[in-house]
């Protein structure tokens, strides 16, 4: 189990898990519409910049930018 | 009676637009690239003899502020209230297209769902039980197969009971627990005045404050008690930190996602044998969207459609000259043997055959091309383009999401001009704006291949590549420069979807390509038209002068300002009223410089050596790159960005650059002793 870490640090192809969203408003409901909220499952597909990142069955590309203020932890 | 009005809504890519035709039979463009219903679209639908409007919305994700498609879409539903709206959602994601579905009828709007892609769904062993969603949402529920007009019949005879007077529907209330309710709770006592000024109830006005929407916050601003709310908003944000370690609106919005994904387990039935988004989808992922070989394999798929456009559409073109050159001597012929006035035929082989005969020829190659994009988008590609460009773009001070309409404007810039819509900040989209003209769209192609083909031989192909390849940079530096002036600042932040890829629908293609195409030959029949018309009366007036010759109106206004253009190498009259007339469109150039050398009595192709040197031609053809886009673009360019400001600064500014790089071409020519002066 790896500690929280931001996106863009995170390993690809291992399941994660949303805990912090540490950006401003806009930033914040941008991604929460497209369910990236705390506690979601994601997997990050691809990782560099942009990254590709699986939620269910959706895949986003999401800039650098945003990505390294989305942090997760390893789930399970 | 007032005409009902049904609004289609719905995430992008989930067949919004298939099922708006569908319905309404009309004839719209259908993409997988996120966003591309960015128009209003409206249409008739006829139920049981009664007249329905039905208007199609930008796709959006949820109902809020955060872009323009959903600033036009919430605006629009709580404004206007729609009788119905037809939430189109994606059977095969039913859980993210339930997010906006939750939203609106927390809104309390009369909601219908379109179970759309059902085909893919079953597909993927995806089974919704469409009885059990109608109940708990309070919604009638209809799968479809939109894009092969499946479940339209049913919708259909389901509509005309929903539009009936019903009273309208009830709001859901979404359980925002134990946390967050006894906030909302408290916020909501305070709302009372804040809630009609939104046209919502106080408790959809907390839950609108507590979320951060724009809207809800300015409204703010005009209500009584309003330190009253701002203190208890503080208040209530600094306990749900407290208590949940992240901020209310996350907290909120985490909610509705929970409850949504309670409300699709409930009723999805998946066979886990067949599994969920295709693996082949992930399986091209990995390799288009590879760190090394992604971008070279985009940029050879557009370097190849790009090739395969002008391979197959050259053949098509030449035919179509002669064709059209073999209806001119017909008429020609019929018109000396009806021994019609001198002027009618000199119109009809002057002004008609050359003008708009030079412009019908080029339909082929616009319609191969927007067939490639079409095909692009539809197959899911464009937008791993736009992924695996994104970095490139940055570095140009641009959004990857820029490409596309970059891409575009080789074809036309007009659509080019209205696909701007998908950036969502005002500055990405002002700086893409303004060096979209830049791009060489295919109406300069014709003064290319004239001028190229005339004095550059065998060559002729690397120096329109150097023409397309210059308007790049200078929209390149443009970028650049405008993006540390005018418009100082980061570029947005980059999110998109990317749609799971699939089959390219032939009729999605050519109908794509159809409407494109079209609606460069209209502008071809009427505006073109228009334009030659002006052409040829101005240049065989005033009375008794000789056709297009230096005494008539049209001469008069190209000898006061071809001085203008003698640095550059062509300071002659024909050149500058050619390009006067460009201004229409910029592939009048070529048909004004036929009629304007019509009176020599030879071909284009032997004037123009009398006039030009190969170097003037390469400058004349860098100003014709590169000045003012044709009228549309123009009109285009006002339209999006709704200011006379920026559209006359775009006129001055492009204008100034073109006839810089002209003059400048010509001189560094002359003076290294490339050209032939």
């Amino acid at each position: 189990m790896f500690p929280l870490c931001p996106l863009t640090a995170a390993p690809e192809g291992v399941p994660l898990k949303v805990t912090l969203l540490a950006g401003g408003g806009l930033f914040k409901r941008r991604l929460a519409d497209l369910g990236v909220v705390p506690g979601a499952s994601i997997t990050l597909v691809r990782a560099g910049c942009p990254l590709l990142l699986a939620l269910g069955d959706s895949r986003f590309a999401l800039g650098g930018g945003m990505a390294e203020k989305i942090f997760v932890v390893f789930s399970k | 009676m007032a005409t009902k009005v049904i609004a289609l809504a719905g995430n992008p890519n989930t067949g919004k637009t298939s099922l708006f035709n569908a319905l309404t039979g009309s004839r719209q463009k259908v993409g997988n690239w996120p966003g591309v219903t960015v128009e209003r679209k409206e249409g008739r639908l006829s139920l049981d003899g009664r007249e329905v409007s039905v208007v199609d919305l930008p796709g959006i994700y949820s109902v809020g502020a955060s872009s323009v498609d959903e600033q036009i879409a919430s605006d629009y539903l709580l404004a206007e209230r729609p009788d119905l709206v037809l939430v189109v959602v994606d059977a095969s994601n039913l859980e993210r297209s339930l997010y906006l579905v939750v939203q609106l009828r927390e809104m309390g709007l009369p909601l219908a769902l379109a179970l759309n892609m059902e085909d893919v769904a079953s597909a993927q062993g995806v089974r919704i039980d469409a009885a059990a969603l109608e109940e708990r949402l309070g919604a009638a529920v209809v799968p479809t197969v939109a894009c092969r007009g499946k479940g339209v019949a049913e919708l259909r005879r389901r509509l005309p009971s929903l539009l009936g007077d019903l009273p309208s529907s009830e709001p859901l209330s979404v359980p925002y627990g134990p946390h967050l309710s006894p906030s909302l709770k408290r916020l909501s006592d305070l709302t009372a005045e804040l809630a009609p000024l939104l046209g919502v109830s106080p408790e959809l006005a907390a839950i609108r404050l507590a979320e951060g929407d724009g809207e809800a916050l300015a409204a703010l601003e005009r209500v009584k008690n309003r330190w009253m709310i701002d203190r208890r908003l503080a208040d209530e944000r600094e306990r749900v930190e407290g208590l949940l370690g992240y901020d209310l609106q996350t907290a909120l919005i985490e909610r509705r996602w929970a409850f949504v994904s309670a409300l699709a387990a409930q009723v999805v039935r998946r066979d886990l044998l067949l599994g969920g988004r295709p693996a082949l989808s992930d399986r091209i992922d990995r390799i288009v969207t590879h760190r090394l070989l992604g971008l070279p394999l985009f940029l050879a798929v557009s370097w190849g459609l790009f090739r395969a456009t002008f391979f197959l559409g050259d053949p098509i073109a030449g035919r179509l000259v002669g064709a059209f050159v073999r209806f001119g001597r017909f008429l020609e012929a019929l018109l000396e043997r009806g021994s019609a006035p001198e002027l009618l035929s000199r119109f009809v082989t002057d002004g008609l055959i050359s003008g708009v005969g030079a412009v019908v020829v080029f339909f082929p190659h616009i319609f191969l091309l927007f067939a490639f994009i079409a095909l692009l988008e539809d197959s899911g590609y464009m937008a791993r383009g736009a992924f695996v460009m994104d970095r490139i773009m940055r570095m140009l001070g641009l959004h990857g999401k820029s490409f596309m309409p970059l891409l575009m404007g080789f074809g036309c810039n007009v659509p080019s001009i209205m696909a701007t819509r998908i950036l969502e900040r005002p500055r990405d989209r002002m700086i893409t704006l303004l060096i979209l003209p830049f791009v060489s769209c295919s109406a300069r192609l014709p003064i290319f291949l004239l001028f190229a083909g005339t004095f550059f031989g065998a060559r002729a192909g690397t120096v329109i590549f150097s023409l397309y390849l210059l308007g790049l940079v200078v929209a390149v530096v443009a970028a650049k420069v405008l993006g540390g002036t005018l418009f100082a600042g980061e570029s947005s932040q980059f999110v998109m979807e990317l749609p799971p890829y699939h089959r390219p629908r032939p009729a999605v293609v050519l109908r794509g390509a159809w409407e494109r195409g079209s609606l460069f030959l209209r502008k071809a029949g009427s505006f073109i038209f228009l334009s030659v018309l002006a052409v040829w009366f101005l240049a065989s007036f005033p009375p008794g002068v000789e056709y297009a010759s230096a005494e008539s109106w049209i001469g008069r206004i190209g000898r006061s300002t071809a001085g203008l253009f003698a640095p550059a190498g062509f300071g002659f009259w024909q050149a500058s009223v050619a390009l006067l007339f460009g201004f229409l469109a910029k592939e009048v150039v070529v048909g004004a410089l036929g009629t304007l050398f019509a009176a020599e009595g030879v071909g284009l192709a032997q004037v123009l050596p009398r006039y030009f040197s190969p170097l003037s031609a390469y400058a004349f053809m860098v100003m014709a790159l590169l000045y003012v886009p044709c009228a549309a673009v123009v009109a285009a360019f006002r339209g999006e960005t709704n200011s006379w400001k920026w559209t006359f600064f775009m006129i001055l500014y492009t204008s100034f650059v073109a006839w810089t790089l002209a003059v400048a071409v010509y001189q560094i020519g002359r003076l290294s002793g490339i050209g032939f002066p």
